[in-house]
This record gives structure tokens, sequence and C-alpha cells, in this order.
């Protein structure tokens, strides 16, 4: 399994934790849950099938209560936001960098990271051919890079990167970059020389080097960033606290459902972990460098 | 039900036969079927080859091996029987892909796409045990890849061996199952199927055990299925047939074990295998006495004389006889002679499978006995035990031979007894018997012991008297047996005197054969008779005239009673009172054409003798009949009846018949019967005579005084009227003895309310003494002779004015 899908799996996972705890809190009458995610943020898999996982878990964890499941995906991270600022939405889900942007309508109390692997933050890496001689970010000028969808943190530090190095930022400094809805579409056309660069993070990585060992023997890392949250699912600060405080345990008790241990081993979901207060700042920092250079770039 | 062998042994077969057919067809269809798995396993792995192509033809056309790859694993993780896919191109870029890896591999040899036109649309191997992986289970499923006329390269596939293995194990396993179920329906149904056979065919085993234990009446249930009813009906007959055949054996074997036969069963090797119980009761020994008995063995034992031992035994071995037989005289264990037919048969080979023979022996001592006892008896006159008519014509003829031969004399002797047939009649055959034989030895006693007396039959005696020629002896020998005939028989304590009259011949003067000598003799016997009787006479040719008159009679008789040369004519009895006349008696008469009137005492006894009597009777009394019914006056006829008529059982009906016919009253009929008639035999015309009285006829007794009898016969008989014979009437009333018998008989009758009528009275002191002892109807010469209708009727109108009296007419009575 490719990491994205992995992601993705963990992905509906996140929205069934979100839906049991919704709809725990307004278990006395019937409650129309509404949880609402963008395309943008999606990898390794497809609307419709992220809504019918969804629909699945929400079946099987309220199949006794009166509860029904509003889910919507946005296209864009913009439309989210806008829903989420209307008050249209009880939960969302969505990349760390629109978290920052929409933290005002978000309690950062109930503020989780999604773990794939063995930590909820990841790294990610630029990987190039190591046949093509390519070992610094220089040589990737006018290379075509390709990048899988929903790694907008990644993109951020690439960008960092390359204006660390003098050059300009990856759209403008790439003569093509392409976009997979599969992280591991991304390594494999890496390794065939479909492309020159692909930036992936690094469980994606160790994972298709399991799958095909000629992959770390063909393929080199030539940049790699710290660890960084990836997604992050959220509820909304005026969701009523008392609720959420009742039934806030149920989330550390998943363990202990057997059915959610299945999913866990088949999907590679290792859990969620609140978000803390150096994750948030970690990626403050980063999307501060990022403005700088490229304020200065621009300056430039 | 215990099942039966045969089932057991169908049913062991049956199984065996299928299991056999099952695991012999399976092997059979094992090449098939895995053919076909196989086939099965290619079209899935050109399922699987043709979608996966179908969705990766734009990548690989495209180089995109991410979604070839990204589409393979993630089909590869929902298709658990595919272990590997790999595509193959055609520059030498090989891509394998498994569940949770893949590679890629360069080939050292680019791939020649010319193999396109010749590889059949996919080829597949199995693959086992191969030295990478010894557990190797798998088909390689291989298919070009062509992408819209691009030969692109070579598709692989790995599919699992697992489900081939499986569906093969399973195959097995079906068989397996499908097999025993098949077996055990078959079984189960066959075991259904044989509990109704096996109860048919244990009745039917049953009841051939029954019948093999000799219940004969056992009889199988013929509503069985199919051959076995044919089986029950089969065994049924052959159980029928056999009860029939034994029971008739064993009527037979009883009819041998009991018969007086006595029965010896020899085998082929000439030994005995059966005696029956009266060959045991012969020799006195048991069955083991007679085991294995040879046939002269067995001669032996019966005491067969040894000479006749060697005949039987030679005649019957020798001779290619089926059966043969000879009269034996065995000595039994009582020391009995005892005289046998000895009959040995031999066995049809038909009839019994080893041959063999039996011996039948028949007691024949009492038909010997009897055999002698009839020859004796051929020659012996029962009743007198003197030697009878064939023993005389055998003894007479050798006389004659010898005294022909030598020279000899001989006189033979027929005596007839006088008067024989009056006792035999009167006084029954007892005492004719007891005469008879005395009058035999009587015979015999005269004569000398060499002398043959024989009895002819009947009162007939002979004797043969050898040499004698003169008549002087003769006529001694003839006069001693008349003189024995003197002396008086005592019978029952009677006293009876009986003559015989004797006839005489001698050889060879009278006669010069057997046939003559009889005749002739017989001849003077009758010359004898008729001479007086009690006398004897010798032959001569004279006599032979006396027998031609007599024969000449009989036949003029004959014709008399056709052509009327008889007639009747009428004697009244006249009351000696007033002389009249009121009943006559009708007698018969005969004028010969030739010999002029002959007298009623010479056609008579001619007619008896002849067995005319009936006839002339019947002739008397139809022209009584008829005379009554022309006479118109009232008057009483009587008609003397023969005591020969009364032997008729018809006699009363055809007179009764013959009134009925001329309507004539029977009270105007008296019958008259003689006394010896009337009391014969003890009675045995009495009732005939009381029919005849209760039709109404009068009866009398005619010559009564002259017979032998008591007068108490008068006391049981219907007897109304009693003439009194003419010799007693001839010494009245002069003889004292006489009138005191007359006398008493006309009180006697008197007092028994008979009527007497006095019969020959020829002179007036006879009317008047009958008169003054109230006898007073006459019949006789004194008043009337014997006259014909005409003079009657003309004596009564003249006579008898009383008949004119119309209240005595008959008419007029009537």
């Amino acid at each position: 399994m490719n990491s994205k899908h992995c992601h993705h799996q963990g992905l509906a996972w996140i929205i069934g934790l979100i839906l049991l705890t919704a709809v725990s809190a307004s278990a006395d009458d019937t409650y129309t849950l509404r949880v609402g995610g963008s395309a943008e943020s999606l990898y390794d898999m497809r609307i419709t099938d992220l809504e019918i996982l969804i629909g699945l878990l929400f079946t099987e964890i309220f199949k006794d209560d009166d509860v029904k499941l509003k889910i919507k995906v946005y296209d864009s991270d913009q439309a989210l936001s806008k829903q989420l600022a209307t008050g249209n939405l009880d939960a969302v889900f969505m990349n760390p960098i629109h978290y920052l942007e929409n933290s005002a309508y978000l309690n950062k109390e109930y503020t989780y990271a999604v773990q794939h692997g063995p930590s909820a933050k990841t790294k990610y890496i630029l990987l190039t051919r190591r046949d093509n001689s390519i070992d610094n970010l220089q040589a990737l000028r006018n290379k075509k890079l390709i990048i899988p969808s929903g790694h907008l943190v990644g993109e951020r530090f690439l960008d960092v990167e390359l204006m660390r190095s003098g050059m300009p930022v990856a759209s403008e400094s790439f003569s093509e970059i392409r976009y997979t809805d599969e992280t591991n579409a991304a390594i494999i056309n890496l390794f065939f020389g479909k492309v020159d660069a692909a930036l992936v993070t690094e469980f994606t990585y160790d994972i298709a080097s399991e799958l095909n060992r000629q992959i770390p023997q063909t393929l080199q890392t030539i940049t790699k960033s710290q660890p960084l949250i990836h997604l992050v699912v959220s509820l909304r600060k005026d969701f009523p606290a008392h609720l959420v405080d009742k039934f806030l345990p149920f989330a550390d008790m998943l363990n202990e459902y057997p059915r959610m241990h299945f999913l866990k081993r088949n999907f590679r979901f290792e859990g969620i972990r609140k978000v803390t207060a150096d994750d948030i700042r970690a990626m403050s920092k980063l999307n501060n460098v990022y403005v700088q250079l490229k304020r200065e770039l621009s300056a430039k | 039900m215990k099942q039966t062998t045969i089932f057991k042994h169908l049913f062991k077969r049956i199984a065996l036969i299928l299991l056999g057919a099952n695991l012999l067809f399976s092997v059979i269809l094992l090449p098939l079927y895995n053919n076909k798995l196989i086939r099965m396993i290619a079209i899935q792995g050109d399922t699987f080859a043709h979608s996966t192509i179908a969705a990766c033809s734009e990548a690989l056309y495209t180089e995109d091996y991410s979604f070839v790859i990204s589409y393979v694993r993630k089909v590869l993780s929902q298709s658990p029987e595919v272990s590997f896919v790999s595509f193959t191109s055609t520059d030498g870029t090989k891509i394998n892909l498994t569940g949770d890896k893949w590679d890629v591999e360069k080939l050292a040899q680019p791939f020649d796409s010319s193999l396109f036109k010749t590889i059949t649309p996919y080829t597949i191997e199995h693959v086992t045990n191969t030295k990478d992986d010894p557990n190797a289970n798998e088909f390689i499923f291989t298919k070009p890849v062509n992408i819209s006329g691009l030969n692109w390269g070579i598709f692989s596939i790995g599919l699992s061996g697992t489900e081939y293995k499986a569906l093969k194990a399973s195959y097995f396993t079906n068989v397996m199952i499908f097999s025993f179920l098949l077996l055990f329906i078959t079984l189960l149904l066959l075991h259904g199927s044989s509990l109704r056979l096996g109860q048919q065919l244990s009745k039917l085993r049953e009841t051939a055990s029954r019948l093999a234990k000799g219940e004969l009446t056992a009889r199988a249930p013929t509503d069985a299925i199919g051959e076995i009813s044919v089986l029950a009906n089969t065994l049924n007959s052959m159980a029928t047939s056999l009860d029939s055949n034994t029971k008739e054996v064993r009527r037979l074997a009883r009819l041998v074990e009991d018969t007086n036969d006595a029965i010896a069963i020899f085998d082929d090797n000439d030994k005995i295998i059966f005696v029956n119980a009266a060959l045991k009761n012969i020799i006195n020994q048991t069955d083991d006495y007679f085991d294995g008995m040879s046939l002269f063995t067995f001669l032996s034992h019966l005491r067969v004389g040894r000479n006749k031992q060697k005949e039987i035994t030679t005649e019957f071995s020798n001779v290619e006889l089926h059966d043969w037989s000879t009269d034996i005289t065995v000595n039994t264990t009582n020391h009995e002679l005892t005289h046998m037919t000895m009959r040995i048969e031999r066995f049809d080979i038909d009839e019994v499978d080893n041959g063999g023979y039996f011996v039948i022996l028949s007691d024949i001592t009492r038909r010997k006995q009897l055999e002698h006892e009839l020859e004796v008896l051929a020659y012996i006159d029962k009743l007198t035990k003197l030697p009878n008519r064939r023993y005389f014509m055998d003894r007479l003829s050798e006389a004659v031979d010898e005294s022909e031969a030598f020279g000899s004399g001989l006189a033979v002797i027929f005596l007839d007894l006088d008067n024989f047939k009056i006792i035999n009649d009167s006084l029954g055959h007892e005492v004719g018997d007891i005469v008879l034989s005395e009058a035999g030895w009587r015979i015999k006693d005269a004569l000398r012991s060499d002398d043959i007396v024989c009895r002819l039959g009947g009162d007939e005696f002979t004797a043969i008297i050898k040499g004698v020629k003169d008549k002087k002896p003769i006529s001694q020998i003839a006069a001693s047996i008349l003189k024995r005939f003197q002396a008086p028989f005592y019978c029952n304590d009677r006293e009876l005197r009986v003559s015989a009259s004797i006839g005489v011949v001698v050889y060879p003067d009278d006669g010069l054969n057997v046939k003559e000598l009889i005749k002739n003799a017989d001849t003077s016997m009758y010359a004898a008779k008729k001479g007086g009787k009690n006398a004897y006479r010798f032959f001569s040719e004279e006599m032979h005239h006396d027998i031609r008159d007599f024969l000449d009679i009989e036949s003029s008789l004959r014709r008399a009673i056709a052509s009327n040369d008889l007639y009747l004519v009428y004697q009244p009895f006249v009351n000696s009172e007033n002389r009249e006349i009121h009943h006559c008696e009708a007698l018969l008469r005969w004028k010969h054409p030739e010999r002029g009137l002959v007298p009623p005492g010479k056609f008579i006894p001619i007619a008896e003798q002849a067995g005319l009597i009936s006839d002339i009777g019947r002739w008397v009394f139809d022209n009584v009949c008829k005379q009554l019914k022309a006479w118109d006056f009232d008057i009483t006829v009587s008609i003397n009846v023969s005591g020969s008529e009364l032997l008729d059982s018809h006699f009363a009906e055809h007179l009764n018949s013959t009134l009925i016919e001329h309507d004539i009253s029977p009270h105007h009929i008296q019958l008259e019967f003689t006394e010896h008639v009337l009391v014969s035999e003890e009675g045995k015309n009495l009732p005939v005579l009381n029919q005849l009285k209760r039709i109404g006829f009068g009866l009398a007794v005619d010559d009564f005084g002259t017979g032998f009898s008591s007068l108490s016969y008068l006391t049981e008989l219907p007897i109304d009227v009693i003439k009194i014979d003419k010799s007693f009437i001839n010494r009245i009333p002069h003889d004292r003895k006489t009138v005191a018998v007359s006398n008493s008989i006309i009180s006697l009758a008197h007092d028994l309310e008979i009527l007497t009528i006095g019969e020959g009275v020829e002179n007036l002191a006879q009317v008047e003494w009958l008169r003054s002892h109230n006898c007073n109807l006459v019949q006789g010469y004194y008043f009337h002779k014997p006259m014909s209708a005409i003079e009657f009727e003309t004596l009564l109108n003249r006579t008898n004015v009383t008949l004119l009296d119309t209240s005595r007419n008959k008419n007029g009575s009537k």
C-alpha cells in the first residue's frame, strides 16, 4: 500500500471519529452531523470512495442511533473555508496550512493530527534518479517534478528550500510540475524516468522501497524536511463544549473496538494525536520563512 | 429378517462392481476433468489478462507504469488466486508484480516479436516442485499484449494451483462420496427389494423344507412377483404331483405290504432289497434275514425242491423273458405243504433305474383244494353223495368200451321214483331231498359193491352193472331194488311209501353205444311207469311206439288249443232233496281228429308235462265265462285248476281281467283244486288262494280224501266246498270204515260251514246215504252224465223250475 492511499484511509478514520464524537454529543434526539473537507487536501482516494467509506463507518458506529450524516467534500480549500466561515460545518479536515488560515473558527483544543506510520509528523523528501546525476536543487532547474495531491505542506517546504538555494519557487524553477492522485505513482514515474524529481513523504518512500527493493538503488534523496504534521481534523469553536467533554474519552477508547483494530491494520492507521503548540509553531515558522523568502525574492 | 445368503453375495458383488466401476470411471475421466480444470483456469487467466490488459493498455502504450503497477497491485490485492503478474515489452523490459512487491527486469535478449505469429492465443503451464520452490504449485498463463495492432509484448500471470489442487481433491472426494452414495442408495434399494424377495424366497424355502420333511400338503403362496410366482406355482404343482404320487405309492406300498401274496424285490445284482409281511410270515423271519439274499438262496429258504430251484433259476436267468411263472409247493415253517404260484417279473428300465426284478408268491393252496373239490363235485351228486350224471356218462363210456373190448356183458338201469313230484310239492323239498338221499342208498344197497350207482338228477337214478349178459340176474337185481323200496321212508316223523319204476337195457342187445343205451333205458323206465309204476321193464322195440304216441298227442294237443278241437261239457250238481240244479262242473273234452275222443286222464298229464296246462286252463276259463254270459240264468260253474297254473304269479290277475272282459261275477265260478295243490310246500299257494277268495271265487277241494295231508288245513284255507272223492262214494254205504270216514268228513265240513258234494254217485243208495248225512248235493251218473251246454240248458229248463223264476234270473238278481 502506498503512503497516499494510507493517508486517505486514515482520513476516513478521522472523519469517523468526528462523526462518533459529534453524534454522541447530540444523542438525545435526531441530529444531523455536517462534516466538510477539501478535495485539494485528499490524496490516494477519490471523493466518492471517501464518502462511501465514511458512510460505512457511520453506519457501523451509529447503527443503533437515530443520527443522520451529511458529508461534503468541496473542490477547493477556499470553498471549504467559506463554508466553515458561514457556520455550515460542524467539523472539518484540512491541511495544516489552511488550518492556520482558518484557526479563528476552530477550537485548537479539539484539533488532532492524523498519524500514519511511527509518528504523527512526517518528513517530506525530494527524490531524483541516481543515473541522472542530479544531486542538488540547482541541477533541477527546468526539470520535471511530480507531486502527489494534498502535499501542500511539502510544496511549502520545497518552495522554501528552492528559495534558500537562490532559485525561485517550484512553479517557476521546474519546467513542469505534475500532480498525481496517488503518492506511489510519483515514485514510480520517477523510477521509470517519466519525471526528474518527485516530492513525497518519507513514509511513502519507505513503503515504496519495501515494495520494490530496486527503488532505493535507483532513486536518491537530495533534500528532506523536518517532521511536520500533514493533516488535521478539528471541531468548530461553537460546538457545545459539554458534549465534547462528555464524550471525549471515547476517542481514547478506539483501541478497545475489535473492528477498529482490523481497520487500523488494514489501512496502516496508527491513530490520532492531539496537535500540540510546538506543532503549530513549527508550521507557523515554516509559513513565516516562506513568506519572508518570497518577499525577499520579489524584492530582488 | 435374516438376510439370505444369495442377497449377501449379491450385495457384495454389486458393491464391489459399483465401487470398481466408479473408480474406473473416475480414473478414466480424470484426464478429461484435469483438462477441463486447466481450461477453466486458462479461461480464468484469460479473463483476468483480458481485463488487465484492457485497463492497462493505454498506460502500457504511454509507458505510464505507475498506473500499471498501481492498477495491478490493486487488482492483486483483490485477487488472491493470482500470485504474480508480469509484463514483458518487446524491448526486453519486464515488470514483475506480486501482492506485496514489484520489480523491473531487463532481459538480456530483446523480445522476439515474431513469436506473436506462431504462438497460440495463450499458453498455460503448470509449474510444480521447481528448484526455487519445492512447494511450487501454480499455473503460468501467458498471453500476447496487442495494443491497437501494436505488439507490445507478453502478459503473464501466475495462477495459484491451490484451487486446482482443491478442485482435484474435490473431484476425488466427490467421486468417492458419489460412489458411496450410489452404493448406499443401490444397496438400500436392493435391500428394500430383497426384503420382499427374501420373504418370498424364504416362504419357498420353507415350503420346500416342509415338503422335504414329508409334509406333502405344504404349498407356497403364489402372490409373489415375477419368476418367484412362477417358481411357487411350479413348486406347488410338483408338491401336488408328489402328494398324489406319494399317496398312490403309499397305497401301493400298503397293498404290497398287506397283500396275502408274498412279494420279494431283487436289485440288478440279484439281491433282495424288499420283502413284504406275507413273505416274512411264510418263512417266519424278519427283514434282516432276507437282506442281500439271492434268488437261489431265497428258493432254498422257501424249501423248494432242489430240482425246482434249478429249473427256476435256469429258466429265469437264461431266457430273456419279461416275466415267467410256475407253480411250486413249499414246506412252510408250520410244516404244511403250501401250493404257490411263483411269478418272476423284471422291472422295466423306465420304471426303475437300476433294473432288478420282483417275485410274487401267491398261495394257491385253497385254489388247489377247490380245484380238487370241484373235480370231485364234478362227479359227485351233492345231495345223495352218489356219482352224478357226468361220472355216469364217463363210466358208462368206459364200460361200453370195456365190454366191447372184452366181450363182457353190461346192463344199465334207469330208476325213477313214482309220484315224487307229489311228495315234493305237498311235503316240501326238504322231505323230497331226504327221500332222494334214502332212495339212492337203498339202490346202492341192493347192488354189488363194484356196481356203479349214480343220480342223474331229480328223482332219476341209474346203475351200471358190469359183467352181466343174462336178463335173469339183472331181473333179480331190479327186483331187489324194488323190494328195498317197499320199506317205508321216515321223514320228519312221517312215514312215506315211495315206489320206483325201473327201466333196464343190456349191452349190446339194447344199444351199441352210450347214447342208445341211455335213450332206451329211459324208454323202458317210462314204459314201467305207464305200466302202473312200482315195476321194472326190460327194453323192447315196442316201447318206442308208446313214446311216439306221447309225442303225437302232445303236438295234437297244441293244435287242438288253437283249432277248437277242445270243448266243454257240463255235469250238474243235483240237490238230492228237490232235484234242482244250481251248480255244475265244466269238464274238458278233446276229440282227436284221428284218435277220436281222448280221455282227460290221458291228455291232461301230457299237457302238464308239455307245459300246455296253463294255456288249456285259460281256454277253459275263457269259454266258461262266455257260456255263463250266454246263459241267462243263475248258475255256478266249477272249473278244475291244475297246480301248475298256480305257479303263474299273474294267475289271479288274469282270471279277474277275464271276468271283467266278459262282465261275469266271480260268485258264478267255483275253482276246484286237488288236495296236494292246496297243501303243497307248507302253504306256498296260500297267498294266491286268498287272493282268489278276495276276488270272489268259490274254492273247492276236489277228490277230497285222496291226499296225504291231515284235515287241519281245512281250518286254515279259505275253502267253501269239499267234493268227496269217488273212491269214498263207491264204498258207501257198505264199507263201514269208509262210511265212518265220510261221515266224519261231512260232519267236520258242516262244523266248518263248508259245503260238501258227493262226486261219482252212481246209485240211489249212495244218494240216500249222502242225503241222510246232510250231503244233499251230489254229482254223478246216477242223475246226469256230462252234457253239452245246450243240453244242460234244456235240462235246467225242464227240471229246475226255480230257474224260470224271475227272482232267480241272473240278470234280475243283478
